[in-house]
């Protein structure tokens, strides 16, 4: 299954999850296309392989929410994750009281080029 | 005798993976002696399906092509193994012998498709194999075209001469054809992955609001001579497909019978959107 090419991309091989990106904002960042990238904001950072594609308008970023993997390359919690688990981005706020489901389908984040090394799994 | 074809309709397949995946579930870790030796766990893609993007945004496309073994009537690969470690059956199919294609490397290398791939572990030359091992057990289609959901992948065995009417009346294409191999893999619609567009949008200005303007005439031109004429849709837009990249100079000419016209020069590289152009 990691080897979908939609699904994730082996990088030094570590398997990891994809955000895509569009090409003016890949440029911006000198982000290629299967770079590795930190997607990060306030609430955390997820490792990620960069997909640059024009399906993808200037601005936003798109990664799917089921990576159902927690990876973080230090201490839990405290760390950045290399999993793809996204929904560490995104608000924990629920729908209303007593359900589950999220109620952001959105946040906001920034991208950069990840330079460090991680190592293979 | 009857041979195996594939049949891929380019602008039905929507990268769902299963044809990957069902043949990752046949070949990872199943020996079919005879047919394949085990596929590795990493690193092949005996179907492989590759992406191509067109346009810019509003306009664009996607178009995914599966690639595999081509099953070639000319196979350089079965030219190039010796002590036929490699070749093909009577029905079509082309076989590496898993037992006898040990060590040679070169089987790889002589495929211009980049179809086979090298098993690392096993050192053997591997590639898809039209299921041919379950063909043999009564199977009525290999796996890729039995788990396609959209009916993009079909198998059909035939005599050579139907298989040459169904070419012509579908309008059927193999790639890379000035390779001489003869696939017996086929494409519909291959125009989506392999060939250019000019697509643009036409709109009014009226008193400040812009309106998209449907039925405008327009026509595409290459050195004065007509190529192809088109009326705007509801949207405005115009695409004419089916181009050749990098086809070099074309004049797109927009008339409406009370807006008036415009031509616009294109230099064609890749696909291109043109943005919306203004008639009075």
């Amino acid at each position: 299954m990691d080897d979908v090419k939609d699904h994730r991309i082996c990088i030094d091989g570590y398997y990891y999850w994809i955000v895509r990106i569009s090409p003016d904002d890949a440029r911006a960042r000198g982000i290629g296309r299967h770079d590795l990238v930190k997607v990060y904001n306030d609430r955390g950072a997820v490792l990620c392989a960069a997909d640059v594609t024009v399906a993808m308008a200037a601005g936003v970023a798109h990664s799917c929410e089921s990576s159902a993997s927690y990876d973080p390359v230090g201490e839990p919690g405290k760390s950045i994750d290399r999993g793809g688990c996204m929904n560490l981005l995104t608000p924990s706020r629920r729908q209303s009281t007593k359900t589950e489901s999220s109620a952001a389908m959105s946040c906001l984040v920034q991208i950069e080029k990840w330079k460090e090394t991680v190592g293979a799994a | 005798m009857k041979k195996w074809n594939l049949i891929i309709d380019v602008a039905k397949c929507t990268n769902c993976n299963n044809c990957f995946l069902a043949n990752r579930d046949e070949h990872v870790d199943n020996d079919f002696p005879g047919y394949a030796a085990p596929q590795p766990r990493q690193g092949h893609r005996w179907i492989d399906i590759l992406r191509r993007e067109r346009g810019r945004a509003p306009m664009i496309d996607m178009a995914y092509l599966p690639t595999m073994c081509n099953q070639c009537d000319q196979a350089p690969c079965v030219k190039a193994s010796r002590d036929g470690a490699v070749y093909q059956r009577p029905d079509g199919i082309v076989i590496i012998d898993p037992r006898l294609a040990q060590g040679k490397k070169e089987i790889v290398s002589s495929c211009p498709y980049h179809a086979i791939w090298w098993n690392e572990e096993r050192s053997v030359a591997q590639k898809w194999i039209f299921d041919a091992h379950l063909l043999d057990q009564g199977w009525k289609e290999p796996r890729c075209a039995q788990v396609c959901p959209t009916g993009a992948m079909r198998s059909l065995k035939a005599e050579d001469v139907e298989m040459e009417q169904v070419v012509q009346s579908e309008a059927l294409e193999v790639l890379h054809p000035e390779f001489g191999t003869k696939p017996r893999v086929y494409y519909k619609n291959l125009y989506r992955f392999m060939k250019c567009f000019v697509g643009g949008s036409v709109a009014v200005d009226r008193n400040g609001t812009v309106d998209c303007l449907e039925g405008a005439d327009v026509t595409l031109a290459r050195g004065g001579a007509k190529v192809a004429q088109q009326r705007t849709d509801a949207y405005g837009d115009f695409k004419f497909d089916r181009l050749d990249q990098g086809s070099g100079a074309y004049a797109v000419e927009i008339t409406h019978p009370s807006h008036g016209k415009k031509t616009i020069e294109v230099q064609l590289g890749e696909s291109q959107y043109l943005g919306t152009t203004y008639l009075k």
